[in-house]
């Protein structure tokens, strides 16, 4: 089954297939190996964003080593002490729960309801009694100027893209690390109706609504937007030579973020544009939203992150004839990364939504 | 550093070695000497002397006939006063060193010497012949033939028999009188067309030089052929110590832990930049078109250059001048067809010689879905003008194409191939100098047809297609020249100018829903090689050889001025007996880059130039010796020591032709060094011919932007590598051989741990979301190793010569005759019931049969 990765290898893979229908011809066959007799230790594995004037959420799992004898089961570890910390003597305890992603996602979510100031350096310590203990520091960046100078709907090769024209104000004294990315916010729209003195949810009787609605007797349906925090990435690409993505990648290729480190730009104020394909997030049958443009300064150690991120691709196989993507973290004694980020976001409506439906 | 301070100054001392020799006269030749006999040869006297008084006379045979017989007076008291009578009618001085008295020709005494010199041919085709050993017996000295089969010895006056030899023909011997400046054109006659050979060509020296390699067809037909498929660089695979295939199978050469594209592979001369057809199973080296083959891994002559770790420099059949012939092959996957003859007898002669893959037509009919072929053509024309005047031209022409249809669409196809001339003139100026001045050009292209990375609400799909090309374009003339002012001292020099044309990557067409536009860049740039050499070869005594050279290339363009300035060293000396010690020093510049992603064939190699930003690769490559005979077994032990800077890796692996202006953010430098002891052996039972060759190297790499800086394996860093080759004479007309292959396994890169993914842990979900989404963690860069590699491939011919003109051959037999699954890649998977992880390898070529019919006529 053709891969993502290897969409993004694009060419490699249909010469492997060619290459392998011809040792198919000569004699090819697969055979178990061996994997290595290691026994590297389950390690903490943390994931998330601390966002200035935010509060604290991150996700926690831990690794899966490949050896002989692991299992692809992750099983996200409980009871783990996790301990903010930020001098002078500011320390907070992180709580877990469970939601539903737990199954999906493989992490348990840990909180806590302080707010993330900027330009601050965090200290995060996790322990649990049966994993090496792991910490990372997390600086959060000062607040930066940036805006939106304007979109505009493109026609380029018959595509309607949204272009975008941003402008960030590098203030040159520190060093910055810019991310800009567009998400899509997935809201749930519900109604509700009487009928017959009973209350129904739209989503819920849906037959009951359609048939009312033909007869043209449907009542007042009060509808509200619910907002569970869930969002789509949308693609998005740039032709601006001075972003990391065009060093790791092309003006064609489809990007998850478009990082921009300040040592081009110091002490300018920069625009730059960046283009989303309206056909991604303009669905009369899709998920309905706002699209959000995130502006983001982030720590440079996110940003290192980033850039080995977005090379990877997460539903990649792994064969030996494929350079390997190494995703470099800063977590100490685990794995993954904290990033540490000031944002800005703009948000857009494009959906159309009749309450007819 | 220091290492290589320490090489410049050992370089310098040998050089000027020469100008130490001269040392003052005293106590040798006062010591008390009282002859055995009064009349003798002068030999003999030597010998007597060295008896009766320890003393050792050094002497080079080149102005002393020892075979002259002198008489003494009978009143000699001292080695002084009887060497004063011995070499009365010589223009020599004499000098004590140490424990011997070194005889050196005084000035002028060249005058009284004759050259011999001239040309030596095959008797049947009179095609000339390259490495033929012309010695002389009675002086000890001897020359070789060069790539034009061209030699020239000058020796004092006399009268000598001299024994003309070359691997596969009989001895032949002339008379030389020194009386009148004739040009010899000497016919050798072929021993036995099925004489089993030495692969190793002795050259002017007894004892084989470990570095240098001379292959002829006769070898490459002795191996046993993938598919029937005998190959040049599978032939230097197999018989030399030190170079290894890339994956299994492959004619891949990966020379002392260089890169695949370090090898300089030339044909007539004339630079090749791809050299695979049909996924490295074969080359763009027919061998029906090949005359010979020069291979140098290190000690390498002056005049090569541009690449790090290899020479290969095949030459092609210049035609039969006596009769039209040729011959036809085929074999499972392709057929061939070698045509040669006279234009004018004696004089003009041509060779035309074909090949094309047959096997894509028959599984047409199966299936459409895939496609491969390939064909080249060779050609060569030779004129001789007079005796000291001939003309070459010769064309190559290849293509290799493949495909991969799903549907009635074509996805993907790419296409390469190298278009080659040159055109030569050489000429005899005198007998001891000679030129040859060559023109070539060049021309590499690639092009792939690709499906293109587009997006639609689903995500990322491959709807659109693209097209990319690279491609290289090269005109270079070349002067060469060679002087042999005497038998023990050659002088070659020469120098070339070459202008290149390079376009790395160009996207030509894009049709596919793009969102940004593209613009179909195209990067093209030139650059002018100038290049000079120099090289001298001295024979100091009869023990002592050394050749100094040196290379100095400046590449330069209007962004960029890159200089190489090359020493090259070679020396060897001879101890007691058929005992040999010889060491190197190379100093090598490589100004392209070819970025690899495998070295299975496929076309996903290009190469790319030095810029301002990628700066040439420099290697510095250091050998040191020692070979040997012992009851007819010869044998060679070699140790090198390699270290390279500016070697390059493709920074992700992504498609260059991505974004072509900005190519060079794609890639990044580093070093390498590589080390090793290599064993070479060979030995005749009888009718069996059995050679050995094993390697133990180390390979390492380091980029400051890999594996956090660290040093790291290089992927064919094997350890052990072991080749034993038997051939044996079961009948007049049938052979056989068995070749045993071991390879220590290469190195990979496996994730040592999995983690959850970032975006979906931020919530921000993929389109398609799953929860095997996970990302890898590498701690090491090729820390893992994969099994070894080892095989037995059976090969028997059967001959049957009808008359002379009129032999088939029937070769069949069968690679991997085990069956060994060795492997070509890995994939991690794991199981989704139980989530185990499990490796799995794939392997390929297990137990091929072979079945070739070659007819000769």
């Amino acid at each position: 089954m053709l891969q993502v990765s290897d969409i993004l290898n694009a060419g490699k893979w249909r010469c492997q297939a060619v290459l392998l229908l011809f040792c198919l011809c000569t004699g090819g066959c697969t055979k178990p190996l061996k994997l290595p007799d290691i026994k590297p230790q389950q390690q903490i594995v943390l994931l998330g964003e601390l966002t200035a004037n935010d509060t604290v959420r991150i996700r926690a799992g831990q690794s899966i080593p490949v050896a002989a004898g692991s299992s692809m089961k992750y099983t996200p570890p409980v009871r783990l002490q996790m301990k903010l910390t930020r001098n002078p003597g500011y320390i907070e305890y992180l709580t877990s729960s469970y939601d539903d992603w737990v199954t999906l996602l493989h992490t348990l979510p840990y909180s806590c309801p302080s707010k993330i100031r900027p330009d601050q350096l965090y200290t995060l310590t996790v322990t649990h009694k049966d994993l090496p203990p792991a910490t990372c520091q997390v600086y959060i960046p000062p607040a930066f100027s940036a805006s939106i100078v304007d979109t505009a709907s493109v026609w380029v090769n018959g595509i309607n893209l949204l272009r975008v024209r941003i402008e960030i104000r590098d203030d040159g004294e520190r060093e910055h690390f810019y991310v800009i990315e567009g998400i899509k916010e997935y809201v749930e729209i519900d109604g509700r109706f009487t009928w017959q003195g009973v209350r129904y949810k739209v989503s819920e009787h849906e037959s009951l609504y359609d048939s009312l609605l033909r007869t043209d007797a449907l009542p007042d349906v009060s509808w509200d937007t619910t907002r569970p925090g869930n969002y789509g990435r949308i693609y998005i690409y740039t032709d601006d030579d001075r972003t990391e993505n065009l060093r790791l990648g092309t003006a064609q290729s489809a990007s998850k973020r478009i990082l921009l480190a300040d040592k081009t730009i110091n002490g300018q104020a920069y625009t730059t544009q960046v283009y989303l394909d309206k056909s991604l997030f303009v669905s009369p049958d899709g998920p309905k939203g706002p699209v959000i443009i995130q502006i983001k300064s982030v720590s440079e150690a996110y940003f290192t992150y980033l850039k080995g991120y977005e090379l990877f691709e997460p539903s990649s196989a792994y064969n030996t004839l494929l350079q390997p993507v190494k995703v470099t973290g800063h977590v100490e004694g685990g794995l993954g990364v904290v990033g540490g980020v000031y944002r800005l976001q703009f948000q857009y409506l494009f959906d159309r939504w009749y309450a007819t439906r | 550093m220091k290492f290589f301070q320490a090489t410049i100054w050992l370089y310098l001392f040998l050089l000027l070695l020469p100008l130490f020799t001269r040392a003052q006269g005293g106590k040798l030749l006062q010591t008390p000497y009282h002859p055995s006999f009064t009349v003798g040869r002068l030999d003999a006297f030597f010998d007597d002397i060295r008896t009766r008084t320890g003393i050792t006379l050094s002497f080079s045979a080149s102005f002393l006939n020892t075979t002259d017989i002198i008489r003494l007076n009978g009143t000699e008291e001292t080695v002084g006063e009887a060497l004063a009578v011995l070499l009365a009618g010589y223009k020599v001085t004499l000098a004590e060193r140490r424990q011997r008295i070194l005889i050196i020709p005084a000035v002028g005494w060249r005058k009284d010497g004759c050259t011999i010199s001239g040309y030596i041919r095959d008797q049947t085709g009179r095609e000339i012949l390259i490495g033929v050993n012309v010695f002389i017996p009675a002086l000890k000295v001897g020359a070789v033939t060069n790539n034009y089969g061209f030699f020239s010895l000058t020796v004092p006056r006399g009268n000598y028999t001299a024994y003309i030899s070359y691997i596969g023909y009989k001895t032949d011997t002339i008379q030389v009188t020194c009386q009148d400046a004739k040009q010899w054109n000497i016919l050798l006659q072929p021993a036995n067309t099925l004489q089993e050979v030495s692969i190793v060509s002795e050259r002017s020296d007894p004892l084989a030089e470990g570095d240098y390699l001379q292959v002829t067809p006769a070898d490459i037909y002795r191996q046993q052929a993938l598919l029937g498929e005998t190959e040049v660089l599978r032939t230097l695979q197999q018989a030399s110590p030190g170079v290894q295939a890339g994956i299994d199978g492959t004619s891949s050469l990966i020379v002392r832990g260089g890169d695949p594209g370090q090898n300089l592979y030339l044909l007539d001369g004339v630079p090749l930049y791809y050299v695979d057809h049909l996924f490295g199973l074969t080359s763009v080296y027919n061998t029906e078109a090949i005359k010979s083959a020069d291979f140098y891994k290190g000690a390498f002559p002056a005049r090569y250059g541009g690449r790090l770790s290899s020479v290969v420099d095949v030459h092609t059949k210049d035609g039969d001048m006596e009769r039209v012939g040729g011959q036809f092959t085929m074999g499972l996957v392709k057929s061939t067809l070698n045509l040669e003859g006279p234009i004018v007898k004696d004089k003009a002669s041509f060779m035309v010689s074909g090949r094309r893959t047959w096997v894509d037509g028959l599984i047409l009919p199966f299936t459409n879905q895939i496609g491969v072929h390939f064909y080249d053509v060779n050609a060569k024309g030779n004129w001789i003008i007079n005796k000291n005047n001939r003309v070459y031209i010769s064309y190559y022409t290849g293509r290799d194409q493949v495909r991969y249809s799903e549907g009635d669409e074509t996805s993907l196809r790419t296409r390469w191939g190298n278009t080659i001339a040159s055109a030569k003139w050489t000429t005899v100026i005198t007998p001891k100098v000679f030129i040859n001045t060559t023109y070539t050009y060049s021309h590499f292209e690639y092009e792939l047809k690709d499906r293109a990375q587009v997006i639609d609400s689903n995500g990322i799909s491959n709807e659109g297609t693209y097209t990319g090309a690279s491609r290289i374009n090269e005109s270079a003339l070349r002067l060469q020249a060679q002087w042999f002012p005497q038998y023990n001292h050659k002088v070659e020099i020469g120098g070339s100018y070459s202008y290149s044309l390079f376009e790395p990557t160009k996207l030509v067409r894009v049709n596919a829903r793009i969102p940004l536009p593209v613009n179909p860049v195209s990067n093209e740039f030139s650059s002018n090689e100038i290049m000079v050499y120099a090289e001298d070869e001295i024979k100091i005594d009869d023990k002592l050889l050394i050749r100094p050279g040196i290379h100095w290339a400046n590449w330069v363009s209007e962004q960029f001025n890159y200089a190489g300035f090359q020493p090259r060293l070679y020396a060897s000396y001879r101890l007691a007996g058929n005992h040999l010690l010889y060491g190197s020093v190379a100093h090598m510049v490589q100004f392209l880059h070819l970025i690899s992603n495998n070295s299975y064939g496929l076309p996903a190699d290009f190469w790319v130039p030095s810029t301002e930003k990628i700066t040439p690769e420099r290697a510095w490559i250091g050998t040191l010796g020692y070979s040997g005979k012992y009851k007819g077994a010869r044998y060679s032990m070699e140790a090198y020591y390699k270290h390279t800077n500016g070697v390059i890796v493709y920074t992700t692996g992504k498609n260059i032709f991505d974004h072509s202006s900005r190519w060079q953010d794609k890639i990044m430098q580093g070093k390498g060094w590589s080390y090793g002891l290599e064993l070479a052996a060979e030995k005749q039972f009888g009718p069996v011919h059995t050679s050995l060759a094993y390697t133990l190297s180390w390979n390492w790499r380091q980029f400051d932007q890999l594996n956090e800086g660290r040093a790291f394996p290089y992927r064919y860093d094997r350890r052990h590598n072991l080749k034993i080759a038997t051939t044996c004479k079961l009948a007049e007309h049938a052979n056989m051989g068995v070749n045993w292959t071991y390879m220590s396994g290469e190195a990979f890169t496996l994730p040592d741990q999995i983690y959850p993914d970032l975006d979906n842990n931020l919530m921000i979900i993929q389109p398609s979301v799953t929860s095997a989404d996970y990302t890898y963690n590498y701690a090491d860069w090729n820390a893992y190793r994969l099994p070894a590699i080892h095989r037995l491939d059976i090969g028997f011919n059967f001959t049957k010569k009808r008359n002379e003109n009129y032999i088939r051959t029937w070769s069949f037999g069968a690679f991997n005759v085990y069956g060994r699954p060795n492997v070509m890649f890995v994939t991690l998977r794991h199981n989704e019931d139980d989530g185990s992880f499990k490796l799995e390898q794939l392997s390929v070529l297990q137990l091929i049969p072979y079945i070739t019919y070659r007819l000769s006529f």
